[in-house]
């Protein structure tokens, strides 16, 4: 039977999907234009994608922070430790990452390449980290009410 | 928090002790323990109404306003 239990469970195993997807991305990153598939990419471009490297290698670093704070905040919610000031912290260093992939990005789009593809991740990143943003400060009003509930006599 | 519990000064004055309180307010001798320490952010008429039958007293026996300290507001983590 599917329990939220099972549902924490299936989230941190999709987390660790991510990292090694990340992983990998990183790894063969330089030789994309070798095996990509679609020749209007970026990634098939090898002169583009010399010049758009660093900016991609920074946003897998950010999202891999994003992701080993995600893994941490998983492991608190299975341990039944959501509404905390860790938990709080976590979401608000995720948020700031989604944040810099957001800077990378517009910053490559306006000084190296612009590619439509650039743009919506830019613009998902930034969508992402206002959505964070707003959840942080729900649960970190959750943890005020929480902490004022148990300090009830 | 400005509002200051008496509760120990009350318990002196009776000769009561915390785990003696506790039981007869139906309370746990921890959440005594906060409420004896000013830990609590707040207490319930029910529990109070209990504390004051318990030790023979009034609420502003139990209860002290603090008027020298700065309140407290509630703090965020940061950005």
């Amino acid at each position: 039977m599917w329990n939220q239990r099972r549902s924490v469970v299936l989230s941190i195993v999709c987390t660790w999907v991510a990292v090694a997807a990340v992983i990998c991305f990183a790894i063969f990153l330089p030789s994309a234009p070798k095996w990509f598939p679609y020749p209007e990419s970026i990634l098939t471009n090898a002169a583009l994608l010399t010049r758009a490297l660093p900016a991609f290698y920074g946003c897998c670093a950010a999202v891999m922070v994003s992701l080993v704070f995600l893994l941490a905040l998983l492991h608190d919610i299975r341990r039944e430790k959501v509404f905390t000031t860790s938990n709080v912290m976590r979401l608000r260093v995720i948020a700031w990452c989604s944040f810099a992939v957001f800077a990378i990005l517009i910053l490559t789009a306006f000084f190296e390449v612009v590619t439509p593809a650039l743009l919506t991740i830019a613009l998902a990143a930034g969508f992402f980290f206002l959505l964070l943003r707003v959840i942080k400060n729900v649960i970190e009003a959750a943890r005020l009410l929480k902490e004022e509930q148990d300090l009830t006599i | 928090m400005r509002i200051l519990v008496n509760l120990d000064i009350m318990m002196a004055k009776r000769r009561v002790s915390a785990g003696d309180l506790a039981a007869r307010v139906g309370i746990t001798p921890a959440n005594l323990s906060i409420l004896k320490n000013n830990k609590a952010k707040a207490i319930r008429f029910s529990t109070l109404e209990a504390l004051c039958e318990a030790l023979d007293c009034q609420p502003g026996d139990l209860l002290e306003f603090d008027s020298k300290t700065e309140g407290t507001s509630k703090k965020t983590g940061g950005v």
